[in-house]
């Protein structure tokens, strides 16, 4: 998947508030059961990601296999009132709206999921935790994380080119994936250890560890942006919970 | 400043030390070159210093190691006063930017926000690297990381700097810049450098003492004005044996105005040459020059965007594809690291690997068997994983060439091998040659190029900038052709 970042100079919210914002409006998206409201919210994901330039196999995967689980539950879910029939298949409402209602919230969830991820630098991740007060050494662990996940595609990559140019064929049969990942096993668990000795040899070689607290060169604090945005989503979150609960405006 | 009295070092599972009662005297200021062949010891006994083994890496130690006269805890202690740069600066680091990278140390010290700024600007202008502060680390050249590397360790401000194989993976261009980086550090006489190297390279000439391990053991340690020095440094670097010149005319590759590019960046820009079967080319050009790109299309890993290949009779192009485990039957190919590519319990089976996949003639491979290893307790019950870096680069060679490919693709094989490891692969592709096969090299070193190689291919940025036989290149030649600097 690729993306298109913020331009430089843009202001940008403390990586806090978007976790933060992801977690509340993850909860709305799992508490809207209306297909409408659900629709509407899937509409907003998608110019999100048209804004992030959101593209690639994955994010075609992720749309993919939301298009299937709607498919499935139309085909397959036989709940509320018929509105046409095929031979053995129906079409309900109860099928579109559950069809529309898990799907987008499978849709939403991954894809605000991953402009979290796109639009947030691990490093200030990091360093936004610190500056909150979380422990460094945990606060680190993101960055650390997301930092080896290209590292270890790319090592990922490399392997499988390996087996493929000694002409090892990748069969996409069981006994070809259980081939494969036995190996593919070995190669990667002594680079993943050789990379793990190297890194923690460079951090704890630079005193990392060394004391309970560490200074910053570019402390990232919460600014009155950051909780404006905060407070307003809160609140935004809020009403569109109580408007999804409001019977009067309840489609189904 | 170093003191190390009887270190012995050995790794959990192996019944030999991989360092035997070590004791060494190194003063502040001083600029020492610790050489020896692979697993000599002395990547370990710099381990051992900086209190990684066994803080990190677990293994027994022993002995006592005392840095400006005083001894420490653990590797957090030692990091105060001592740093030790990697190999590779790509696995060492763990931020995002050069900024980032190089305030890491002073902010784990808790060093104060106006100290911290001082101290990365310090350490990037004393390495050449002011002008990187903003930079992602990912977009930097192999040169720039070592620079940002070394930059990394000198905002700490230790006592002791060891650098472990600086230059082993970097272009001749770069190499100079790093070996300029570490003299003036050495002018300076702040600190105490610890240079660990197979080959003395262009540090031969800063060093003012010069010290060799074997076997876990300290079996030279000699001034510069010692006989001893320029002796050891002669041997280190020694000429290879002569080249054979290529005997056919037919090509075996040939490439016609090949485009490829990523993200708008022009990788490969209308690239042509062919080459002759029975020849041992050279692929040079510095890092970033699109020689692993160039090789990768050979193997038909990529699809050419533009252009044709031509590879043994297989024809690629953006619309026909001849797929690399079809290829792979006439065509082997060396990937740069040796774990990649190691995949069977034991070194017979890996060397059988490709042949039994190919269902090929499996005498030549069992021949690759039994000439890396005579021993059949090595060859049957032995994890190649367990051999040393030396040996997996020879059992990757074998292991790529042992079911009769026609063709053999090398990248950067010599990267961090000793000199008799690098003697050795050095034969192996002159076998291979004589054997009537095809040899493409990446590699940096000009000595091989000149004295071990047919033929050879230059690339810059993306283009090819000289092809033809090595015997065409004048000696004033080679360092231009590298940096495009005309002297």
């Amino acid at each position: 998947m690729t993306a298109r970042l913020p331009e430089e100079g843009t202001p940008r919210l403390n990586p806090i508030t978007k976790a933060l914002l992801l977690v509340m409006f993850s909860i709305l998206v799992l508490l809207v059961v209306d297909p409408v409201h659900m629709s509407a919210i899937v509409v907003c994901v998608l110019v999100a990601k048209e804004h992030f330039h959101a593209r690639g196999l994955v994010t075609r995967g992720i749309i993919g296999f939301a298009m299937a689980i709607f498919v499935a539950q139309i085909l397959f879910n036989h709940s509320g009132d018929e509105l046409a029939s095929w031979s053995a298949f129906s079409v309900t409402t109860g099928g579109i709206y559950d069809g529309v209602s898990i799907a987008g919230k499978f849709l939403s969830l991954i894809m605000m999921s991953w402009v979290f991820v796109a639009t947030t630098s691990p490093s200030e991740l990091s360093s936004a935790l610190t500056t909150a007060g979380f422990p460094y050494r945990y606060a680190f662990l993101p960055a650390l994380s997301m930092r080896f996940v290209p590292v270890f595609q790319f090592e990922l990559a490399t392997v499988r080119e390996a087996q493929v140019t000694r002409g090892m064929k990748l069969d996409r049969s069981i006994k070809g994936i259980v081939r494969s990942a036995r190996y593919t096993t070995m190669p990667m668990l002594m680079t993943a250890m050789s990379r793990v000795n190297s890194i923690t040899a460079s951090m704890t070689g630079r005193g990392f560890g060394m004391h309970k607290t560490r200074t910053q060169l570019q402390p990232i604090r919460m600014t009155a942006w950051d909780l404006a945005f905060l407070a307003s989503s809160a609140v935004f979150v809020a009403v569109t919970f109580l408007v999804t609960r409001c019977p009067a405006l309840q489609i189904a | 400043m170093l003191d190390v009295m009887d270190l012995y070092v050995r790794y959990e599972n192996r019944s030999k030390p991989a360092v035997d009662g070590l004791s060494l005297h190194v003063d502040l200021g001083e600029f020492v070159l610790l050489m020896g062949d692979s697993a000599s010891g002395k990547s370990t006994a710099m381990q051992a210093v900086c209190g990684f083994i066994p803080d990190i890496i677990p293994a027994e130690k022993r002995g006592e190691v005392r840095i400006g006269g005083q001894t420490y805890e653990d590797a957090t202690a030692i990091s105060s006063v001592a740093c030790m740069v990697q190999q590779d600066p790509e696995t060492q680091f763990c931020t995002e930017t050069v900024e980032e990278e190089v305030a890491f140390g002073p902010e784990n010290l808790n060093v104060p926000r106006a100290d911290i700024r001082k101290a990365v600007d310090e350490s990037l202008a004393s390495v050449g690297a002011s002008h990187l502060v903003s930079r992602k680390l990912s977009t930097l050249s192999g040169g720039e990381k070592q620079k940002v590397a070394i930059a990394s360790m000198l905002s700490v401000r230790p006592r002791l700097l060891i650098l472990d194989e600086p230059t082993s993976n970097l272009d001749p261009r770069s190499v100079s810049d790093v070996v300029g980086v570490i003299d003036a550090l050495r002018r300076r006489k702040e600190m105490t450098i610890v240079v660990v190297e197979h080959r003395p390279g262009g540090f031969k000439d800063l060093a003012s003492r010069v010290m060799v391990m074997d076997k876990g053991m300290l079996v030279l340690d000699c001034g510069r004005h010692d006989p001893s020095f320029a002796e050891r440094i002669g041997k280190a670097d020694a000429k290879p044996s002569p080249p054979i010149p290529s005997k056919s005319e037919l090509a075996v590759v040939s490439v016609k105005g090949l485009s490829y590019g990523v993200d708008g960046t022009k990788i490969l820009d209308d690239v042509t040459f062919d080459l002759k079967d029975c020849a041992v080319v050279a692929l040079m050009g510095e890092n970033g020059a699109g020689k692993t790109t160039l090789l990768r299309h050979l193997m038909g890993l990529l699809t050419p965007q533009s252009g044709s290949v031509d590879v043994l009779g297989h024809p690629q192009d953006k619309d026909v594809r001849t797929e690399p485990w079809v290829l792979g039957r006439e065509v082997g190919f060396v990937f740069q690291n040796p774990n990649h590519q190691i995949f069977e319990r034991t070194v017979e089976k890996e060397i059988l690997f490709a042949a039994e996949n190919y269902d090929a003639p499996k005498g030549e491979a069992l021949k690759a068997v039994e000439e890396f290893e005579a021993s059949e307790e090595v060859r049957k019950f032995v994890h190649p994983h367990c051999l040393s870096f030396g040996q997996k680069r020879r059992v990757n060679i074998r292991s790529a060439s042992s079911h009769g490919p026609r063709l053999i693709l090398m990248d950067e094989p010599f990267s961090g091998q000793d000199a008799e490891n690098a003697e050795a692969i050095r034969g192996m592709i002159t076998n291979l040659q004589r054997a009537g096969k095809t040899a493409v090299v990446v590699t940096h070193d000009i000595q091989f190029a000149k004295n071990s190689c047919t033929d050879v291919v230059f690339m810059r940025a993306g283009k090819i900038v000289r092809t033809g036989p090595v015997s065409s290149v004048q000696e004033s030649e080679w360092e231009e052709l590298f940096t495009g600097v005309t002297r």
